[in-house]
Parts: structure tokens; sequence; C-alpha cells
């Protein structure tokens, strides 16, 4: 297979009596050649109905794999099903090479055609099965969980305090500025909004009870904990994903460690005392964007901190912070949870986190309609 | 035997660094056509350094590095990227991609690179995969093979193109010695038989003896070339006392802080 200072190839196709052919090859089968080449012969219909084909490689200078894939085609006689194929005149080199992958071996290792679909019903069971599957794995996460973090509450020495602190530093600190943008331009935008529909009324002044209601039962710590679920979340899971995939898990294992106690339990200690931080401060934020609104409106800074004080109760304040803590739960387990979860391959790490935050996404929500109507019944 | 096969790699005054810390420097040397020419050094030597730079993954502080006739620290453009084009490189963890088959996998550089129609793609593809004895594997995963195999099938993706140089990062790192065996028998056999030249970054003794023609040894101290040759004259001849033990495995007690 030396190569050639020459690139042109030399095709030559003569039509014989009684369906025979010679096909004559001389300079360079390269892959550009031998596309060519097939493009041709694919486009003479006298080829298909072929009884006995020659080809002449005598001449032929140089050859590469796909020159050569192209003889195979045609001594297969996959371009011509009918008819005897020859090739003759290759150099031994590549005759060797050319004897070397048979119609057989084409016919063995040719990957099967694309795989059958599956039935509806199939589909639903094997998602009903995996969703099950997954519900107790959550469920057994949980407990261990659980088992671990009561032995290390009770016993300082078992809490690796510099990795919560670490932890606390990237989700929570960190995260300051962009829950700080957030909180306040969506706490802008609701009084902006809501102003102008309340001024038909003349109520543009509870644009500040309600801004002041909405962020700190709801909203505060919603955006808190989503910021934290897209941040920190997705942050958890890959770390631990990445840690599975390269076998430091394993390794953690065979010294005897618990990764859920080494690992998890620290993160989801650290986004418990964080999100209620972060949920005040995204309140504040918030009510703090709809003041604005109303102070640009025209309404004193002393009206608006009354309507804010008459309308919030305490209880509107520990309800918000209760929630900060579930959430915070909620996300660390979730991102942990993903992260444990990780299979192999160089795509399994973008699953697990796009399924941490997914998952925290959609559970803080069912979360928050519980709170709704457990708060609802007992009156707070 | 082999001073009368043109030149087919030269590698001039070569200087390779990360900015201030040079690694390596005055490194010059010539690979022969169809011959397979490895890369020798302890760890930490700079061996990979010196393929990427080859391969043209890093740029070279000083020097020149021609592969037939084109000088690849400077080429630009087209040029670049068809002289990227004649050598395939097989890296040490096989770097297959792993959410496609074997067989995709291999013919990846065929559906990018070239015209071809699709049952001619898969024809040269599968035949590269038989050539490396991993046919019956086309449809698996990378992830389902085991670590000789996936060598094997990184070899035959670097071959998709047929290029005359192929560069392979420790073929041998982290495989059995039977397995390591097979695959140094098909080094040499696509040396020999088809003319394919081997550039192979390695420290395994085993396989030295077996597929080098020539070799070079780098050093970590002075970072530059300490000896040149065929194998089994640097094992007897040399005089220097790092490749001697290199060559005869003898430990170097007071580098290993024992002090015996």
């Amino acid at each position: 297979m030396a190569a050639n200072a020459q690139r042109e190839l030399e095709m030559d196709l003569q039509f014989g009596p009684s369906g025979f052919a010679r096909l004559v090859l001389v300079g360079c089968l390269n892959a550009q050649n031998a596309a060519v080449s097939w493009n041709r012969l694919e486009q003479e219909p006298r080829v298909a109905t072929l009884e006995k084909l020659e080809v002449d490689a005598t001449e032929l200078g140089f050859c590469d794999g796909a020159g050569l894939a192209l003889l195979r085609y045609l001594s297969m006689g996959l371009m011509s099903p009918n008819a005897t194929v020859t090739i003759r005149g290759l150099e031994p080199g590549l005759e060797q090479l050319f004897q070397g992958f048979t119609l057989a071996d084409y016919k063995t290792l040719r990957p099967s055609p694309a795989a059958k679909c599956h039935s509806i019903p199939e589909e639903m069971g094997s998602g009903i099965r995996q969703a099950a599957a997954d519900l107790q794995e959550q469920v057994e996460f949980l407990g261990s969980v659980t088992r671990n973090l009561l032995p290390v509450l009770s016993n300082r020495r078992l809490t690796r305090w510099p990795e919560v602190r670490r932890v606390f530093e990237l989700a929570g600190a960190n995260a300051v500025p962009i829950v700080s943008l957030v909180s306040i331009l969506v706490g802008l935008i609701i009084a902006f909004e809501s102003a102008q529909t309340l001024a038909k009324f003349g109520a543009q002044i509870f644009v500040v009870n309600m801004i002041g209601i909405i962020m700190v039962r709801e909203l505060g710590p919603l955006l808190a904990a989503v910021l934290l679920a897209g941040r920190s979340g997705s942050a958890f899971a890959a770390e631990l994903g990445t840690m599975k995939v390269n076998e430091e898990l394993d390794a953690l294992q065979t010294f005897g460690l618990d990764p859920i106690r080494f690992l998890v339990v620290q993160r989801i200690i650290a986004a418990v005392l964080l999100t209620p931080l972060l949920a005040i401060y995204a309140t504040f934020l918030g009510v703090m964007g709809g003041a604005l609104v109303a102070f640009a409106l025209g309404f004193p800074w002393s009206l608006i901190f009354h309507q804010l004080t008459s309308t919030l109760k305490l209880s509107d304040i520990g309800f918000g912070l209760s929630k900060g803590v579930v959430f915070g739960v909620i996300v660390s387990a979730v991102g942990c949870l993903r992260g444990l979860q990780t299979k192999e391959g160089p795509s399994a790490v973008g699953i697990s986190t796009t399924r941490a935050v997914v998952t925290s996404i959609v559970l803080i929500v069912m979360a928050d309609a519980v709170f709704s109507v457990l708060f609802y019944a007992l009156k707070l | 035997m082999s001073d009368t096969r043109e030149t087919i790699i030269s590698v001039r005054n070569l200087k390779i660094g990360y900015g201030e810390n040079v690694i390596l420097q005055n490194i010059s040397f010539d690979v022969r056509c169809g011959e397979v020419f490895v890369i020798l050094g302890g760890s930490g030597s700079g061996k990979s350094t010196l393929l990427k730079n080859m391969i043209g993954l890093y740029t070279p502080l000083e020097g020149e590095i021609w592969i037939e006739g084109t000088n690849l620290v400077t080429a630009e453009g087209k040029d670049r990227r068809d002289l990227l084009r004649k050598f395939g490189v097989a890296y040490q963890s096989g770097a297959l991609f792993g959410s496609i088959t074997v067989l995709e996998n291999v013919r990846l550089p065929l559906d990018e690179l070239t015209p071809l129609p699709g049952p001619l793609k898969e024809l040269t593809a599968l035949a590269k995969l038989k050539l490396v004895g991993l046919g019956s594997s086309a449809e698996k995963m990378p992830s389902e093979l085991s670590g000789g195999m996936q060598k094997r099938a990184a070899i035959a993706r670097a071959m998709a193109l047929d290029p005359r140089i192929l560069f392979l990062d420790e073929p041998s790192a982290g495989l059995d010695p039977v397995t390591s065996a097979d695959l140094d028998l098909l080094i040499t056999e696509l040396a020999h038989q088809f003319g394919i030249t081997f550039v192979v970054v390695t420290h395994e003794l085993a396989s030295i003896y077996k597929i080098a023609d020539r070799v070079i040894m780098l050093d970590r101290q002075t970072g530059t070339i300490v000896a040149e040759g065929q194998p089994a004259e640097l094992r007897d001849r040399s005089a220097d006392p790092w490749v001697h033990r290199f060559f005869n495995r003898e430990p170097d007690a007071t580098a290993a802080g024992l002090h015996l």
C-alpha cells in the first residue's frame, strides 16, 4: 500500500455480449475515488443485471481500505446480485488483505438492523417498574440517611465540620449575589404588575400587603430553594457522580466508611442550616423590591412599614422558615441520591445532574402544596 | 537494514514545556518509514508530553516537527488539517466515544471525513475491526469491552482512514501479559505487512524487545535524550547508569529513599 503521487483514477467499464462486463481500474483507488466510482456504478442500470463481471486491478497503483471495500462490495455481488465476479491482478499484499475479509465475515459481523420497537403497554410496564424501583431506592436512601444522621448529630466527632463549612460557603455564601438579584427583581415585577390592576380600585397601597404575604409565606423560600436546586443540588449530584465514576466511593467503602455518613450527611446538615437563612434573605430582598415600587408610586416609607407590620404575623415568618428547612432537606438529599445513583459512561454524570434538578424542583413544589394545605388546616 | 528507509518524521531541536517550566530540550530524532519507533523513559520524564506535541495537541516552545515534509508546528489551516489526517492516534485509555457502538466509533472518521457511501463505510469499518480481532464485538458498546479490547478498538479507529503513521500512547499499560503480547503481535504485523510506521510511548520492557526497531530514551533529570538505538544494544552496551538500570530492572535505592 505504498503511497502514490498520482491521485487520479481512471475507470473503464466495458459491456460485452450476454451480460458480461469488464471493469478496468487504473491509478489510485482511495476513499475519494472509491466514492466517485461507486456513484458511477450505481447510476449505470446495466450493472444490476450483469451475469459476469471481471474487475481488472493490474494497473492499480494505490488502494486503501476504502478502495478494498469497493472491490469487496463488487466481489460479494452486492451491486450485481446475479453476476459471478472475479477480481484479478491485485498485487500480492493487497490480495492477502482482500482475502482477509470475506462475504461470510460480512454476513456474520454485520450489525443487525435497528432494534425492534416496544409496544405501548410494554413501554408503560417498564416505565412503572422503573418508577417503583426508583421509589424504593428513595425510601431506602431516606432510611439510610436517618440512620446515619442520629449518631452524627449526637457525636460531634463523627461529623466532618470542615466539610460542612465548605459546603455552607459554596452553596450558601457564594449564592448570595444570584439570590439577591433574582429576589429583588421578582419582588419588583410582581409589585409593578399588580399595582396597575389595584390602581383601578384605588387600592394601590395594598401592593405592600400583598407582596409581604406572597414573599414571606411562598415565594421567598421557594425562590431560595429553586436557586439552591439549580446551583447546589446539581453540584452535589455531579460531585458524587464523578466520585462514583472514579471509584472513589468504592475506595471509601473498602475503608469501612459509609458514603452516606461520610459525604451525604454533611451536605444535608449544611443545606438544612443554610436554606432558611437564604429563604429569609430572599424574602427580605423580595419585600424590599415591592416596597421600592410602592415608594416610587408615592407612598412614604412609614406607611409602607406600617402596612407590612399590620399584615404579617410572626407565624407567617415561622411558616416561611419551616418551609426553608424542608426544602433544604429535599434539595440536598435528592442531589446526593442522584449522585450516588450515577451509572457508568460519559453521559452518566450529566444525566444524574439533570435528574437531581428536575426531581428537586418537582418535590419542592409538591411539598409547598402540602404545606399550604397543612397550614390552612391548622388555621395559621 | 533500516538505514535505507526514507525518513517520515523528523524532529529537530524540540523544546517542550509549560510556560517557564521546561520539560524536554534539545530533542532531535528521525523516524523512518515502516519502523516501530519507541519513546522510552521513566515516570514523569515527559514521554506523553512529547507525543502530544508530535500529534499537534500541544505547541512546543521551540523547534520543528516535520511529518512527511510538512512542519506541524507552523502548519495552519488546510495544510494542518491535511497533515493531521495523515496519522492516527490511539490513546492510553482507548478514548472510545462511550455513547456509540464500537463499529460506530470506527465509522466515525469515515462518516465525517470521506464522501464514501454508507455500505462502503460499513465494509471498511468491519474490515478494520476484523483486522484487530474484534469483528464479533462490532455491535458492543465500549464499556462492554475489556481493557485490551478497548485498545484494539482504538487502534482500529485510528486506522480507519488508512494513515501511514500510528501513534500509540502506552498500549500495553494495565494489560495482562497475554493480552499485551497479542497487542505486540498486532503492532508488528501491521508494521511489517502494511508498512505502517508506529511511534509508541511505553515503559513495558517485555514489549519493547518484541516490537521496537529503534528506541530513544528520555531522562527526567536533564530533560534530554540519553540513549538512542536498538533495545538489545542499549541493554548490553549503554554506559549510562540510568539506562543500564532501566533495561536491567535494577532499583534506584537512593531515589526511592531507601538507604540500603
